[in-house]
């Protein structure tokens, strides 16, 4: 088996990493190639040279920084493969694969504590910030010349209503919206609309599965005539001015809006064991997006944490691609049975990864009684936290839900979050299912066209 | 070999270990333990981060999660390339 699956793909293009020429096809992001190319290890952290590598697969996290002709921290989940890129690890020397200064890692098993270390013995302490700051950091200044970067102006958008996030929840809002008059415009931070509605293998809507459900709302965005932004990400609101800012390869743009739906969504967490940072650790979602856009498998024997609908549905993806897939519960009772082909282990946790410098093997834990699978993939399926910057700067009303470990909206009926001309869906307004995020974003994007369109009477 | 590690945040290479000590040296709300450990701080501006280090700390304090509230999120949410904002006509 490969990691590639059979399917339709590209035109074949070929960029390099760290030297080596790495086989992919037009579409493909970066890290699905490079993943494609069995390389997990993209870059090294900042202060222990840990080996990194692709973790959420959605822009929320920053493990899978590379340096790409010469920009530093470009996120390789979000950056599209272009032939004759030159894409470099960052941090690592000479290469993510084999970096001399992991031997900091073992330095400091435990961690380096730079407030106390050395204290009492300033020449000491001194040696020690120069040497570990040389050693630190996030990569090398951009080394493209200033003429090719020119500075460029925000440029101002408009809208009756503004969606940021194209989510289900998004979707849904913004077809909503637009079906009632409002002019849309939705914004996704990520190449590709849909979210969770790309992976999703249940009946959802009426619709078969996920993708069916997403073609149908497509089809009636464009129908619509909704905007669809996607690679631009909302970056901030500025209550003042009363202006929301989101941000392109191009550029920013500063937004107003008769009215906002904010369909954030959530975020993956990985789950606090030991070398929880392994590259071939994922986010469960994540990981089976890179499967359902790319055609890439996350691993071949691939452990999923948590009997959670998101890992459920892993489940489902890895085994119909092909993959062993062993399913540990974390104590959570599956809302329906996984494929017969997972092996189920129930009343036990994640309690370890292993690696050198990716997954080799997951500990598994019952009652002090540890088990070793080996495997080359962890999907952490846990329940996954609201994203809180716009939200948070909004000032909106929110509650705290202590299973997702963050904070949602409070909405009314109406998806209105209480505060000025914002609505909030999805995870954003604390649902639990892409089902509940469908039908209250819909709710959402009506009540905002109703709204938008009262102020501008 | 990697050194078995739990890491709390991945952009600052922050433990479990080095959060746990910093909070018996009494830097036991979000806030400080964030400027003290510097979680929070790299380039996704504070997201497994937090949910782990508020269950950290909720633990540790015995205080309910929800009151331990959240750090602030400023604009922007994103590292921005300084080009992006150098354009701006003087507005004197």
């Amino acid at each position: 088996m490969v990691e590639r699956i059979e399917r339709t793909r590209g035109k074949p293009i070929r960029f390099t990493f760290d030297g080596r020429a790495i086989e992919a096809h037009e579409g493909e992001t970066l890290a699905a190639a490079l993943h494609a190319a069995r390389v997990k290890v993209l870059s090294r952290s900042l202060r222990y040279h840990r080996p990194r590598g692709l973790f959420c697969n959605a822009g929320a996290c920053a493990n899978c920084v590379v340096r790409v002709d010469g920009r530093p921290s470009v996120r390789a989940c979000l950056e599209p493969a272009r032939a004759g890129a030159v894409v470099e690890s960052q941090n690592a020397w000479p290469s993510a694969a084999t970096d001399v200064f992991g031997l900091l890692d073992r330095a400091y098993p435990r961690y380096l504590d730079y407030h106390t270390q050395f204290a009492r013995f300033p020449v000491a302490r001194d040696v020690q910030k120069i040497v570990v700051r040389r050693m630190a950091g996030r990569g090398e200044l951009p080394s493209i010349p200033a003429e090719a970067t020119p500075a460029v102006p925000v440029r101002e958008g408009t809208a009756d209503v503004l969606v940021v996030g194209a989510g289900p929840a998004g979707l849904a809002a913004a077809v909503a919206a637009a079906a009632a008059g409002a002019r849309t415009v939705l914004l996704e931070s990520s190449p590709r609309a849909g979210g969770r509605l790309r992976t999703w293998t249940r009946a959802v809507a009426g619709a078969p599965d996920g993708p069916a459900a997403l073609a149908d709302l497509l089809d009636r965005a464009g129908r619509h005539r909704v905007e669809i932004r996607t690679s631009t990400e909302a970056v901030a609101w500025y209550a003042e001015e009363s202006r929301l800012v989101s941000m392109d390869a191009e550029g920013l743009a500063a937004w107003r809006a008769g009215a906002i739906v904010l369909a954030t969504g959530s975020y993956e967490n990985p789950p606090l064991v030991p070398s929880n940072d392994l590259p071939g650790v994922f986010g469960a979602r994540g990981a089976i997006a890179l499967l359902a856009d790319h055609g890439v498998l996350p691993g071949k024997r691939v452990v999923v944490a948590g009997a959670t609908p998101d890992g459920l549905v892993a489940c489902e993806a890895l085994v119909a691609a092909g993959a062993d897939v062993t399913l540990v519960d974390e104590g959570v009772k599956p809302a329906w049975d996984p494929p017969a082909r997972v092996v189920r282990l129930e009343g036990r946790r994640v309690a370890a990864v292993l690696g050198a410098t990716q997954v080799e093997a997951v500990e598994v834990e019952r009652a002090g009684v540890v088990e070793r699978l080996d495997a080359d993939a962890l999907l952490a399926a846990h329940d996954a936290t609201p994203r809180p910057e716009l939200l948070q700067q909004t000032g909106a009303p929110v509650a705290f839900d202590a299973a997702k470990g963050g904070f949602h909206a409070v909405v009314d009926g109406t998806g209105w979050t209480g505060v000025g001309a914002f609505h909030a869906a999805g995870a954003a307004a604390g649902s639990r299912n892409v089902e509940t995020s469908l039908a209250e974003g819909a709710r959402a994007g009506a009540a905002a066209a109703r709204r938008a369109m009262e102020a501008t009477r | 070999m990697t050194t078995p590690k739990r890491i709390v945040c991945a952009c600052e290479d922050v433990t479990e270990d080095e959060l746990r000590d910093a909070v018996l040296d009494g830097f036991a709300d979000l806030e400080s333990l964030k400027r003290y450990t510097g979680f929070a701080t790299g380039p996704c501006q504070g997201k497994s981060c937090v949910v782990l280090a508020r269950r950290i700390l909720a633990e540790m304090t015995g205080e309910d999660e929800a009151a331990l509230g959240a750090i602030t999120y400023r604009p922007p949410t994103r590292p921005i390339p300084l080009r992006f904002l150098a354009a701006e006509e003087d507005d004197a």
